[in-house]
Formats: structure tokens, C-alpha cells, sequence
């Protein structure tokens, strides 16, 4: 395929397969998906975004664009995280919807077909619950406590954010601010910002379900995802909140122990300066005066830069002024 | 022409209103023909509100309608409408025909005449003297409220809750504002140093639907408020503040110290003072780290406090009372406004 931008086709569907982790049987893969876009009967293309840690696999991908697959491959310069190369592919897309694919099946090729058939007018996303499950029991385990803490925080009902297979139109893109590994909660995102998502059940394919070990500063690093998630859609506007209580029970604590050691200092005589409990409650009269000022530094963050994140997103305007 | 008036009005699931709102607030506004704008935001509506307005908007150039992508609560309503209005003058009303949009012209007579001092006024805000709704679930919390607020704030503004205010846009787009501030925009902005006005309005019962402010708000406007107050102290002067902050924890590094030493001349253990003194210590330099950190956000930022300032500039002139004004019913006939058709 050697066409120049202006010749190609119209293309609907851009099917983005970032290349940051382990790809297994890629061409098996790649000619799967690709039947699978085919069968929909619409115009698709494929662009491969490979991490530069990932760079063998270009000339693969390349002879698959040039023998059949209508696609184009991009290596990155820099270990950008996932989310900063999702941008990059939809930049680079020219189809307003777009597909996320792994470089590892999640789930049978053949049944991404049902992502396009769940998307009606009323969605802006689709996104694939792994279901049911055949993995490590280990895995399953992790998996659930995962998604269990997410629908907790958040409130909202997304039970597999591990499932990279996800359709959606690009103006989520657009709006969404996704950088280092926050893709990974796209689907939480963008219904944040009140796009509408749907999560739909696809059995899980018997490739994922293979025993996989991760190293320990993976988990580690998707504990410090969830945390960063957790903080971000909960107290997003106030810090003050999510520091403040923290700080607010440490100087309780602190108070309530400090005039216990200061009546016993003065009404019943018992020294106060060789006693170790003097020095915690110190301790946490400090970190909760601590707490408070990183909750109000967190605040005037926000608060200087209010104006420009603007507290709602817009579907329509009716009568718009034109300046 | 120049649009004088840009009329804001929240709009969540409210399809049975919109229509009578319009026609409502269109009629009272005949005497700005031409000069005004009216701004529908619909805030997330699972009903008709949106299609509803639209067809209202197809014939109505000066009908401006932003829907959101989902509900997002009134304070970010009200945003919107702020920032998509072309008006020197913002009013901003309710969505649910409590507030009766007749009271308009008075108040933004009152508005542009000022105190009679030469002194101008930057808010008037609507004062519901004879509330009509329930007294111990709505009135009693809101008065409470309002009274913490006017302690607070030192303005005592005896009605926050009334969404029927008019602004003087330059000094309410200017304004950063998030969460649930639109319920003490005017005490926020007093103090700031903005001149307001309080007078009475009418208001109506509410005939559709439920209300959301209860008891609970209180502490949460509050927090929010003592956040806003702080914040608003803070920003001018971050090294300043926090070093002043540093100060107690200076002090008792130094009181600490005077153990230490005491300690060691008489050759007690001086391990839990000495632990006091490095702890305070620590406490004193995160402090003031905190305060230059805070003065290198202000400087980064896009906020420009060169806008917000010339408001605390004013604060001198402020009176700190509000005035009490009776609308003049002369241009009205109040017996008829009175009166909820349907």
C-alpha cells in the first residue's frame, strides 16, 4: 500500500495497536484482527505504535503493510508512556472511530465484531469485559480486587479496565488528558467527562488465560495507578478535602494525647521529658499540621488554575456567539 | 447593538418550565428589547429540557442553549453560562420559576445607579423575604447557613441561597470558581472587595420536583468557604503567609533548644527534647519550603490576581453593610406576578 494521503480512500475505522508490551504470534494476530475488520464490510486501517523498546518488531509489522494489511507502523523515539503513544495514534488516525487492539489476544479476534455491533448513535465508547474468566486464579484474584476498589471510589460500574480492546470515537481523545499509564482508565475517564460508555462481556480467550508472571514492580506500579486514579476522580477539585482529613485526625490524636501528658506533667507530677509518648504525639501534631498545609498548597493549584480547567464539558451549543 | 443583559439560567430536567420560563422572562425583559440575551444551560437532563429550548432557539437568535455532556451540578452551570455570555450585565436565575424574572429591571436599575455616593455596585444580589417553602427542612438550615457565612465573610448577606443575582460580567468572568461556590458568590466576591446590594424579591413555591439543600450542605459550604477565605489570603503572598505559619514551629524549636541545653548543665537525658527541637525544626523548614513553592505556582499559573486585585483594592470603600431595598412596583403589576399560571 504506497498510496499518498490524498488518494487513500476515506477511511472510517483506525485500529490502533500501540506495541509497548510482550506480542505473541504477531502476524497470526494482525491477519486475524484484519479478517475480522474486513467481515464489517467498512473501511478500516491499521497503525502499529511501537515502543522503542519494542523496535523488532517494526520490519515484521512493515512486511504485513506491504503485503495485504492497510496500515502503517510508528516507532516512538522515547519510552513515552501507553497513553502519550494512544495520542500520537489518534493524531495519526484518519477514521473518527477508533479501535484499540493488543499485541496479545484478550479475546478471540474473530469477536471484535461485537464491539462495532454494541456502538450505536447514543455511545461514544464500547469497551470489553473479559467474561468468563479462564485465567490464573492468581490473576483472577488481583483482577477482582482491582476492579472492586475502582467501583468502590469511583462509582462507577466498570468491572475489566485490564482489557486493552476498546472502541471508540475520537473525540474522547480530544478531550481527555491521558498521559504516563492512564489509559489504562480511559473508559473511567471519559465517562467522567460524561461520554457514554457501555462494557460488554466477551469470554476471555484461551491464550490471555496462560500462565504469565509479571515482575513485582509491575503489580507495584498498577497499585500506584489505582491510587493516583482513586485520587484523581474522587478529590480532583478539592485536595484540601483529601489532605485535610488525614490531618485533621492526626491533630486530633495529637491534642487529645499532648493535654493527657501535660495534666499528668502538672496534677499528678509524672515527668514529662523522658516520656517516648511526649515525642509521638509531637510527632503527629507535626504531620498533621503537615497534611493541612500540602492540602492547601493542593488547593491553590487548583484554585490558580480554575479558569482554565473548566468544571464541566459541553455537548452542544444552540445559537452560539461568534467573536 | 451591544448586549447589556445576558439572563443565565440553569436548567436540570425541567421540560414541563422551559417553555413558560422563556416566554416569563422575555416579557419582563421588553424593556431592554434588543439589548439582552437569554442563556439556557441544560445541565445533563434526562428529559426534553434540551429539545425543548432548542426549538425555542430556532426562532430565537437572542436564545443561546449549551447542554452538557452529563449532570454536572449548578455551580458548573452557572460557569458556563458566565463564560458563554456577551453581556455587561449577568443575571442569573433559577430553572424552576421560583424566582420571578420581573424583579429583573429593578435590579439592575439599582445595580448602575450605586449608593447614591458615587460609590458603584458590583453585585445586587435577590433576597426572598417571604420564602415559600418548607420551614424546617429549607428555610431554618439555609438560615443558619447564612449567618456562619456572614460571620465568615464579614458581609452579611442575608440570603445566599438565591440564585436571582446580577453581576457585573467583568468582575464575575474574572473570577475562578468551582465546586459548590455559586452559593457564596457574593460573599466571595465582598470579599474581594466588591460592593453589594441586597434587595427583596418575590419568590414563588416550587410546583415541580424536589430540592436538594438540606442540612448536610451546611458543613460542606462551610469547609469550602474557610477554604476560599484562606486561599484568598494565601495567594497574594505565599512566602509571607507560610512564613508567618513558621513562626510557632521556630518558636518552639527554640524552646526546645533551651531544654537541650538546660538538660545537658544539668546532665538530665535531653533525648525527648532533642527529638522536639530537630522535629520542630523540620516542621519550620517544610513550612517555609511550602511557601516558596506556592509562590513559584502563583508565578507559573495563568491566573492573573493583577484582575482580581483592583476588587481587594476597593475593599476600603466598603461600607461592610449591605442595603435593603423594597423593588419599586410602580413598572409591574405585582398582584398579577404574584400568581403561578397553571
Amino acid at each position: 500500500m504506497s498510496q499518498t494521503p490524498d488518494q487513500r480512500p476515506q477511511v472510517e475505522i483506525t485500529a490502533l495497536v500501540p506495541i509497548t508490551e510482550r506480542a505473541e504470534n504477531l502476524d497470526l494476530l494482525i491477519r486475524q484482527y484484519d479478517e475480522a475488520l474486513a467481515s464489517l464490510g467498512r473501511s478500516y486501517e491499521f497503525i502499529f505504535l511501537l515502543s522503542p523498546d519494542y523496535a523488532q518488531y517494526g520490519p515484521q509489522l512493515e512486511n504485513l503493510c506491504m503485503s495485504g494489511v492497510n496500515g502503517k507502523t510508528v516507532t516512538m523515539s522515547r519510552g513515552f508512556g501507553e497513553a502519550t503513544i494512544l495520542q500520537v495514534g489518534g493524531e495519526m488516525a484518519s477514521g473518527e472511530l477508533l479501535l484499540t487492539l493488543t499485541p496479545y489476544e484478550q479475546i478471540a479476534p474473530a469477536a471484535i465484531t461485537e464491539l462495532f455491533e454494541a456502538l450505536n448513535d447514543n455511545l461514544e465508547m464500547v469497551v470489553v469485559n473479559r467474561s468468563p474468566r479462564t485465567d490464573a486464579r492468581f490473576n483472577q484474584t488481583l483482577a477482582r480486587w482491582f476492579s472492586r476498589i475502582l467501583i468502590n471510589s469511583s462509582g462507577s460500574g466498570f468491572k475489566d479496565m485490564g482489557c486493552g480492546i476498546r472502541l471508540f470515537r475520537k473525540s474522547i481523545l480530544r478531550e481527555l488528558r491521558l498521559y504516563g499509564d492512564l489509559h489504562r482508565f480511559l473508559p473511567l475517564l471519559a465517562e467522567q467527562q460524561g461520554f457514554r460508555v457501555k462494557e460488554i462481556d466477551i469470554r476471555q480467550s484461551p491464550q490471555d488465560s496462560r500462565k504469565r508472571v509479571y515482575s513485582a514492580s509491575t503489580y507495584l506500579g498498577r497499585l500506584f495507578d489505582l491510587l493516583t486514579i482513586v485520587f484523581l476522580t474522587k478529590f480532583n477539585q478539592k485536595p484540601l478535602r483529601f489532605f485535610g482529613a488525614g490531618g485533621a485526625a492526626c491533630l486530633i490524636v495529637a491534642l487529645i494525647g499532648l493535654s493527657w501528658v501535660a495534666i499528668e506533667r502538672i496534677f499528678f507530677d509524672v515527668a514529662a521529658a523522658d516520656r517516648p509518648l511526649l515525642v509521638l504525639f509531637s510527632l503527629l501534631l507535626v504531620l498533621g499540621v503537615q497534611l493541612g498545609a500540602i492540602g492547601l498548597v493542593g488547593e491553590t493549584i487548583i484554585f490558580t488554575h480554575a479558569k482554565n480547567n473548566k468544571p464541566y464539558t459541553i455537548r452542544k451549543i444552540v445559537n452560539k456567539h461568534e467573536a | 447593538m451591544a448586549i447589556e443583559l445576558s439572563v443565565v439560567v440553569p436548567l436540570y430536567n425541567e421540560e414541563d418550565n422551559v417553555r413558560l420560563m422563556f416566554e416569563r422572562i422575555d416579557e419582563a425583559l421588553q424593556p431592554f428589547a434588543g439589548r439582552y440575551e437569554i442563556i439556557f444551560v441544560d445541565d445533563g437532563s434526562r428529559d426534553r429540557t434540551f429539545e425543548v429550548a432548542s426549538e425555542i432557539a430556532a426562532n430565537t437568535p437572542y436564545l443561546r442553549v449549551i447542554t452538557f455532556r452529563r449532570n454536572y451540578g449548578q455551580t458548573p452551570a452557572m460557569a458556563a453560562g458566565i463564560d458563554n455570555a456577551v453581556g455587561e450585565l449577568i443575571v442569573t436565575m433559577d430553572g424552576d420559576l421560583q424566582n420571578d424574572p420581573s424583579d429583573i429591571p429593578f435590579m439592575v436599575e439599582k445595580l448602575r445607579a450605586g449608593d447614591g455616593e458615587g460609590n458603584r455596585y458590583d453585585i445586587v444580589v435577590g433576597w426572598r423575604h417571604n420564602r415559600q417553602d418548607k420551614l424546617v427542612t429549607r428555610k431554618i438550615p439555609s438560615m443558619i447557613a447564612n449567618r456562619l457565612i456572614g460571620k465568615v465573610t464579614g458581609v452579611p448577606i442575608k440570603d445566599n441561597g438565591c440564585s436571582l443575582k446580577v453581576y457585573r460580567a467583568e468582575v464575575m468572568q474574572k473570577m475562578p470558581f468551582y465546586n459548590e461556590m455559586h452559593r457564596f458568590i457574593p460573599a466571595l466576591l465582598s470579599l474581594g472587595g466588591a460592593r453589594v446590594a441586597e434587595v427583596k424579591v418575590k419568590h414563588h413555591a416550587r410546583q415541580f420536583g424536589e430540592s436538594k439543600y438540606g442540612l448536610s450542605r451546611i458543613y460542606k459550604v462551610l469547609f469550602d468557604l474557610l477554604t476560599m477565605k484562606t486561599i484568598l489570603s494565601l495567594i497574594t503572598h505565599p512566602v509571607r503567609w507560610f512564613l508567618r505559619l513558621a513562626l510557632i514551629p521556630s518558636l518552639l524549636t527554640l524552646i526546645s533548644l533551651i531544654f537541650v541545653v538546660s538538660g545537658v548543665a544539668s546532665g538530665e537525658t535531653i533525648v525527648v527534647s532533642a527529638t522536639h527541637a530537630v522535629l520542630f525544626l523540620n516542621l519550620t523548614l517544610f513550612l517555609v519550603s511550602l511557601g516558596f513553592i506556592s509562590e513559584l505556582i502563583y508565578n507559573k499559573s495563568p491566573l492573573d490576581l493583577g484582575e482580581v486585585a483592583p476588587l481587594t483594592a476597593r475593599l476600603d470603600l466598603y461600607s461592610g453593610n449591605t442595603e435593603i431595598d423594597e423593588p419599586a412596583r410602580a413598572g409591574t403589576s405585582s398582584s398579577d406576578t404574584n400568581k403561578i399560571p397553571g
